[in-house]
Parts: structure tokens; sequence; C-alpha cells
């Protein structure tokens, strides 16, 4: 986000009709997936960045709802003046119409930014923001009551970085639609690049600052039965059972894998060799010795009865001791297999080393690209989108 | 298996690459899908702890196999999910689930011996598909090639990347 951006907190409503409603104080959270960027476009609707006595913006649901799918509108002059389709023909994406008024309502504030679906009715309040989510076939629409907090009603979620001086106080309200994937969401307008099948309604009102310099964001949300919260003990009972799946898998694998593959089990050459030569097998074996001259190596192949020695003939390949290959061939007397390929997976015994090292370099790029968008929530003590993720 | 590196890089760059046509995949969920890349790679906690330990402490036949196969990715990208937040739940899953199995078919094209690789399809089969034997994971080509795509794609996906003009 750059430096004229302002952002909006809002949090997706949840699938109870009624949902209920926190109060001032109760925690709050406003992951990015469903922050609007309201930033002056530079491109302007209808490329002109002033339209009327407006100033285009451009509204971005970050991440989550409408994924970087921009929503284009325009400052208006006053609220009385709305025309949520005017000047936008063309210009808005996924099917969303967006407006923005700057007239002081009579409390003396200022709405930051309305986006209005065309499909729904006007919405009152000093704004409107639609977002988007396909998430949810429950369409009922849902409104929660509004709250003003003010002086240091600090959340760390939002930083408002509109104009100066400003506090945020809003209303946060909401209606939901959902709308059939072929629907067409602006019907009359021709636009038909909607690709959701739900829509979001939110109310947002921005207050002048009364603290100088400082700006803040509350956002009032229902409580958080609206985002099926459950509780991180519920969870890890869910994870250790999941796990505990895996356990069963582990087992049943290493019980099940002998009669699955076609070739005899190490384990079944450990003990009771002579019962399987002229069979045909893969091992997989670290190098001992290799006799160049004569194409003949030893290898050691482990298996659950412990390690035994294999010599191999038409051995080949170069490899050092300690390397790791794979043969295949056929069993012959006296723990011998006839090659008839041999693939080195480690040519020596270093080679290992080399992919630990690469693989803990894979591990902490993973790690580090996971960190750098999400972070740990301490409140849900679940992973949430960074704000400037 | 093709080292974890590699498995991480191939998922940045699958997804990164289907991030220009498909909205949704946002770099956040890159980034997800990169830990996914990771998750057949958690085999490797045999060195840590071998399974004939885990066989004897259990009394049961035990191998870690499983975690390098789709039920194991299911199940660990299942755990993973979890820690997400509500909203983020399903669609975690989904792109863990995608790395993951994206690595899986990358091992499944690397040498056998025998032609045909594990059968990382369990426990939907115990089928083996055949691999046309690409690469051996120590082969430092590999790396190269992973890394020389990955670096190409980066660089496509800052000059013409959905959000390369937005940040």
């Amino acid at each position: 986000m750059g430096d004229g951006d302002r952002v909006v907190g809002v949090e997706r409503f949840g699938t109870e009709p009624d949902p209920p409603v926190c109060g001032v104080g109760q925690q709050v959270r406003l992951p990015v997936a469903e922050i609007a960027v309201v930033r002056e476009d530079e491109h302007g609707v209808g490329g002109r960045l002033g339209v009327d006595d407006g100033v285009a913006v451009l509204v971005e649901l970050d991440d989550g709802a409408v994924a970087g799918g921009g929503v284009e509108g325009r400052l208006e002059a006053a609220a009385s003046e709305r025309d949520a389709g005017g000047g936008l023909d063309g210009l808005v994406t996924d099917g969303l119409l967006a407006f923005v008024q700057r007239a002081a309502d009579e409390r003396g504030r200022r709405a930051l930014v309305g986006v209005e679906s065309t499909q729904l009715p006007t919405l009152e309040g000093d704004g409107e923001l639609v977002g988007e989510d396909e998430v949810d076939p429950n369409g009922l629409a849902d409104v929660v009551r509004e709250e003003e907090r003010r002086g240091d009603a600090a959340t760390e979620h939002v930083e408002a970085a509109g104009a100066a001086g400003d506090v945020v106080e809003r209303e946060v309200g909401g209606r939901r639609r959902v709308v059939a994937e072929d629907d067409e969401l602006a019907h009359g307008r021709g636009e038909t690049r909607s690709r959701y099948t739900s829509v979001e309604v939110w109310r947002t009102r921005v207050a002048p600052s009364r603290v100088a310099g400082e700006r803040r964001h509350e956002t009032v949300l229902p409580s958080a039965s609206r985002d099926g919260h459950v509780h991180p003990l519920v969870r890890l009972v869910g994870v250790l059972a999941l796990l505990g799946v895996l356990g069963g898998l582990c087992v049943h694998y290493d019980r099940a894998a002998p009669t699955h593959t076609p070739y005899p089990e190490t384990a079944a050459l450990a003990t009771d060799y002579g019962a399987h030569v002229g069979e045909d097998t893969l091992l997989f074996g670290t190098v001992q010795r290799v006799d160049a001259a004569a194409d003949r190596a030893a290898i050691r192949v482990d298996s659950d009865e412990g390690a035994f020695e294999m010599a191999v003939n038409g051995f080949a390949e170069r490899v050092e001791p300690g390397g790791v290959v794979q043969v295949y061939g056929s069993l012959r007397a006296g723990r011998t297999i006839d090659a008839s390929t041999v693939e080195v997976v480690n040519p020596a015994g270093a080679s290992k080393g080399y992919k630990y090292a690469v693989s803990a370099v894979g591990a902490l790029l993973a790690l580090a690209s996971f960190f750098r968008r999400w972070r740990v929530d301490r409140e849900s003590l679940s992973f949430e989108v960074r704000a400037d993720g | 298996m093709a080292d974890l590196l590699t498995h991480v890089l191939a998922a940045y760059v699958v997804l990164t690459v289907a991030s220009w046509r498909v909205e949704r995949i946002t770099p956040s969920w890159v980034a997800v899908g990169m830990c996914g890349g990771a998750i057949p790679d958690l085999v490797k906690v045999d060195l840590v702890l071998d399974s004939m330990t885990v066989e004897g402490a259990l009394g049961v036949p035990f191998t870690w196999s499983p975690v390098s196969t789709l039920g194991g990715v299911g199940l660990v990208a299942g755990a993973i999910a979890l820690a997400f937040g509500p909203r983020y739940r399903r669609r975690a899953f989904g792109f863990l689930v995608a790395g993951g199995s994206l690595s899986l078919v990358v091992d499944g094209l690397r040498v056998y011996a025998d032609g045909r690789a594990g059968p990382w399809l369990y426990p939907v089969t115990w089928w083996r598909p055949p691999t046309p034997s690409l690469y051996v994971t120590s082969d430092p080509r590999v790396l190269v090639v992973a890394v020389a795509v990955a670096a190409l794609v980066f660089a496509a996906d800052r000059r013409f990347g959905r959000r390369g003009t937005a940040e």
C-alpha cells in the first residue's frame, strides 16, 4: 500500500441470519483478507482522475475476498449526488460498482468509501463497501449495530493513511446476497465479469480526528461465532486425530506393503535368502567396495531384520564407497544379484550432505515466504494474513 | 526424492505462473503452497526418529513412508490447515495439498532402476506409476534448473505480474 492509501477494515459476516453483536472493547481482528484499500486511482475513472466534482479512487480488497480485483469508483461531491453507475460503465470489475462520497454528514463525519453492488438495494448510512466471498451459500442479510469509540481505541490491525487527522469511527453493517454463479450481477449494465457467487456489503464511516496526527480504527463486529472460531484445544484435538490417522497409515503401510510389491521383502532376504533365489528384485544399497575391473561391487542392504551384504554382478558404475545405488536384477545363490540395471542415487557419501544442506535452504525459504505473508494471531492462536502481506 | 528446495521452488513456479491467470492465487497462497511442497519431505523425520525405533516402542510394524504419499500429504495438510484462521482453513488445505501433490509428482519422475516410481498414490492405490527416470536427487543440475526457472518466474512476476505495478 502506498502512502496515500487509506485502509478500511471489514470483516465478513457469519452465516447466521442474525449474528450476535459484540460490544466495544471486545477483541477484534481485521485480517487483510477483507481489508479494502482505497487510493486515488492513477488511471482514474474513464481515464480521468477528476470526475465531475470528485476524485477517482480505486478500491481493492486485498487478498481473500476479491483477491486483488479492484473496484473503481469516484469521490463524489455529496452523498445526495450518488450515482452508483455514473461514469463507471466498463470500468468496474467483477460486477461491482463502487462509489465514494466525501460529503460531511450531519455529525461532521466524512464517509470514507462506499461500494455498492448494482444488484443490491441502496443502503442507508454513510457509505457502503462491498466485498465478495465465494464460500458461503447462505445469503441472508444481517446488520450489525454500530458502536463508537474515541480516544485511544487502538487496534493494531489497521493503519489509516488517509487524509491527515482522520480518526476512524465507524459503523459496520452488512448485508449479504447470494447470486447464482451465472446470474448477471450488474444487470442492465452489460457487466458480466463476475465469477463469484455471493456478495457482502459493508458500511463504514470515517470521522475527523480529535487527536491530531493520530489515526485509529475501530471495528465493531459480531462476536466470534460469526466466523466459526473453534477453541484452540478443539483444533489441537483435531490435529492429533489427523496425525493419529497418519500413524495408522504408517502401520498399515508397513504391514501391507509386502503383499503389494512384486519383490521379496528385504527382511525376508536377510532371514531366508535361499527361498528367493531366482526371483527379480529391486534393492537399495550403500556401496561398500567396487571392483571396477570385474564390474562387481558389494553393497549393504538395510532391512527390518538388520543389514546384510550383497554382491552385485554387472556393476559398471563409478561410485565411491558410501554412495547409494539402486540395483534391479535377479537373485543368485550366495547373496549375489545379477544386475540388469544399476542406478546411482548418491555417487558418494558426501552427496547426502549436499542434499541435506540444500533441503535446509528449501525449508528456510518456505518458512520465510510463509511468515512474510502470514502471522500468528495470538488471540485465536491461528495463522492470519499479515496486514502488510 | 528431489531435495526440499526443488520441491519448494516447483510449487513457487507452478503457483506463481497460475496466479497470472487465476486471480485468487495471491502471494499469500503461493507461500502456503510452497510450504505444502515441503510436506512429503517430512518423511525424513526418519533421520531423527528412526522407524525401527518407533516399531520397537510400539510393537507393531511401522514406516514413515506414507508421509510421502497422497494420504500422508492430505493428513498433514489437514493438520496444518487447522492452524489457520477459520476463513482460510479450507483454502489453506487446498493449497497445501496442491503443493504437496506437486512434490509427489516431481518425485515420481525420478530414477527407479525398475522403471516404476514408488506407490505414492497410497492409500488410494498401491499401483506404482511408471517413471521417466528423469533425474536423481543428488544431481546438482536438478537444482540448477529449478533455481533458474524460479528466478525467471520471479523476474517475470515482478515485471508482468498482477501485483507488480500495484506494489
